[in-house]
């Protein structure tokens, strides 16, 4: 279970200035639930899920993630959390078994409980081919699963996916949503930002709407919907944030 | 401690997994370096020692005026050629040298007076010592030419020489010789301490800010003052390899040379001939009259640059840490490589320098002159205290520093 209160992200820009990321934002997500974190660029998304994990520290609020603050316990909620990067970072000249032995110790694992892990998610996501080869020459999908397999290695209660399908084929976002989905029967609690708004629509239980790094409207897809009186999630999202003056190209 | 081995450990394999460069750096250092050093070194020493002993032809132009001399060239491995024209000969680079004898040589020579006698070289040919050789042995010839003279005249040889020089060393046999060695070695060794960790300091850091790679590591539960910490272990694990590899290369280039010599030079001539010069007394270098080395003074020699070395390990992690990414890191470390070079030149100024004890505290300077010190086997506890505390502290706070500045969420996070 994932609780936001109130958190709140200022940064400090040239001549004193301040600027605000995330300003007051509040949800909870639990157990079992996918809740998805749509909105523009530059709405505070990366930011919010930073301070989940107790990357950044928050000007006021706080968040709590299996029952850890991020204040008072950040290596606590490290532990609890599985987080996927909009960048995989992946190292060019180690191979995926390599990452995962790697980021495994890191989260304190070893022996056979650690290799055991390791070659199951390398069957789960179908990595057998390339396990052994360095990721420098690897596609966009296999490195995706590479950091998939990294983000899972301590089988986390929760999961924080920062565009996980972003410029991946078909079949590699499909693997990608079935293991959402899977992630979800397990009673993980899963945190999704994403611009596709029809996996959105598909995938989330719950969707939380940025804008300007405040919260605009959260709810089931079909109650923004409702909300915004139109019956698509594309249309209902542009009502919400009041861009529906977006000329479409021709 | 695992995690930190983990860390540490990535860093090496990241390098000697990139193969092309892993390989050009072996070949560099073991192979080109030393090759380069060898080839020309140990011609220019076989050739020396060739053209000092081996039998060598001048051409001689007024052959005729001289017999006499003309039969100590001979005896000394010096033939001669009648020419008409040495001048020509030698510029044309027929001969290195060549002679010219006037035709009132032996009317001079005679009557007691002094004869010219011209030694013609090429001032273009700059390695070769022919010249010297043939000028030695002009002048040997004239000095016995003299002692003859003053026989015959009765006058004792002592008449010339009426003052004798002699050079007495102020210092002791260990100070000169710690001073010969601690021109070069100290500010090689802090030199090379302070800029081979480098491009491990800036890949780690700055360099995986840019990759992107940094942040998932980050994410976990891994402290950062592990990160930080195994991190400089790296750069300093780095800074050692390089040291210990520099230190091999430059052995095989001395062993290089030596190989080459002892089978191409003509050691034995060689020998014979200093041999026969033995009558000056040799002020050679101590380093080569039963010198030796404390071995306390040894352990401490080698323990004097760690802590200047972790210092500046610790500076560059910090300067990667504030660095965007491996360039921006590369431009701020560009004033650690001059203040390498900086100290290269340090040592040519503290000869006329007399050290406090409050000098054993500059960072750099100290370390040298603990060094310099140790070099001459002087071991004063308390020049090696203020060194070695204040290095211990300086070497502290940058470390502290460094771990704060990876703390600062604005600073790790800006790409």
């Amino acid at each position: 279970m994932i609780e936001v209160e109130n958190l709140t992200k200022h940064f400090r820009q040239k001549r004193f200035k301040k600027f605000t990321a995330v300003d007051g934002v509040s949800f909870c997500v639990n157990d079992g639930e996918v809740l998805g974190l749509l909105g523009p660029n530059g709405a505070g998304k990366t930011t919010i899920m930073r301070m989940i994990a107790a990357m950044l520290k928050p000007v006021h609020g706080t968040a709590r993630v299996s029952g850890y603050d991020v204040r008072t316990h950040p290596n606590q909620v490290r532990g609890v959390l599985g987080i996927l990067p909009e960048y995989w970072g992946l190292y060019d000249r180690f191979t995926p078994r390599e990452h995962l032995r790697m980021f495994g110790i890191f989260y304190g694992m070893k022996g056979v409980a650690l290799e055991g892990r390791i070659e199951e998610l390398i069957t789960r996501l179908e990595m057998q081919d390339y396990a052994d080869r360095e990721c420098k020459r690897f596609s966009k999908g296999m490195s995706q699963k590479v950091a998939l397999a990294r983000t899972l290695i301590h089988d986390p209660q929760n999961l924080l996916l920062d565009e996980p399908t972003s410029g991946l084929d078909v079949m590699s976002a499909r693997q990608v949503r079935q293991l959402m989905a899977d992630s979800c029967k397990q009673g993980k609690c899963v945190i999704v930002s994403t611009h596709i708004l029809s996996e959105a629509e598909r995938l989330c239980d719950r969707l939380v709407l940025l804008d300007g790094g405040k919260v605009i409207a959260q709810g089931t897809p079909a109650s923004l919907c409702e909300r915004a009186g139109r019956d698509n999630l594309e249309d209902a999202f542009l009502k919400l944030l009041g861009r529906e003056d977006v000329e479409v190209l021709s | 401690m695992r995690v930190m081995w983990v860390v540490f450990s990535k860093e090496f394999l990241d390098i000697i997994r990139d193969r092309r460069r892993f390989i050009m750096t072996i070949l560099l250092t073991f192979v080109f370096l030393p090759l380069l050093i060898i080839v020309p070194y140990s011609y220019l020493i076989t050739r020396t020692a060739r053209q000092n002993v081996d039998v060598i032809t001048i051409p001689v132009q007024g052959m005729d005026h001289a017999p006499a001399l003309i039969d100590y060239l001979v005896k000394h491995d010096i033939q001669v050629v009648a020419v008409n024209d040495v001048q020509t000969l030698v510029a044309r680079k027929d001969y290195p040298v060549g002679l010219i004898i006037p035709s009132n040589y032996e009317e001079k020579i005679s009557s007691g007076h002094s004869a010219e006698v011209v030694i013609v070289t090429d001032m273009r040919r700059t390695m070769a010592t022919v010249f010297t050789r043939v000028e030695r042995v002009l002048e040997k010839y004239s000095t016995e030419l003299m002692h003859t003279r003053l026989q015959e005249s009765g006058i004792e040889q002592d008449f010339f020489t009426p003052i004798t020089v002699r050079k007495q060393n102020a210092a002791t046999l260990a100070e000169t010789a710690g001073s010969q060695l601690g021109l070069f070695i100290p500010a090689f060794i802090i030199s090379f301490g302070l800029t081979a960790g480098m491009s491990i300091a800036v890949s780690s850091i700055a360099g995986e800010k840019k990759k992107l790679t940094l942040e998932p590591v980050l994410f976990t539960t891994i402290s950062r003052v592990q990160l930080v910490l195994a991190k400089l272990l790296a750069v300093m694990a780095s800074v050692f390899i390089t040291l210990l590899s520099i230190g091999t290369s430059f052995s095989i280039m001395g062993l290089g040379i030596v190989w080459v010599v002892l089978r191409y030079a003509p050691l034995d001539k060689v020998a014979a001939s200093v041999a026969g010069n033995a009558a000056q007394p040799s002020d050679s270098s101590p380093l080569a009259d039963g010198f030796h080395f404390d071995p306390l003074a040894i352990l401490l020699f080698f323990l004097a640059p760690c802590l200047i070395i972790l210092l500046g390990a610790a500076f560059q992690i910090l300067a990667s840490t504030w660095a965007r990414n491996d360039e921006e890191a590369t431009t701020y470390l560009m004033p650690l490589s001059l203040l390498s070079g900086i100290t290269a030149m340090l040592v040519f100024f503290l000869d006329d320098f007399t050290p406090q004890l409050g000098h054993y505290a500059i960072p750099i300077l100290g370390t040298v002159l603990s060094m310099r010190d140790l070099l001459s086997n002087h071991i004063d506890p308390a020049t090696l205290t203020v060194m070695f505390g204040t290095s211990a502290l300086y070497a502290s706070l940058m470390i502290a520093l460094a771990v704060w500045m990876f703390h600062r969420e604005e600073v790790v996070f800006r790409t």
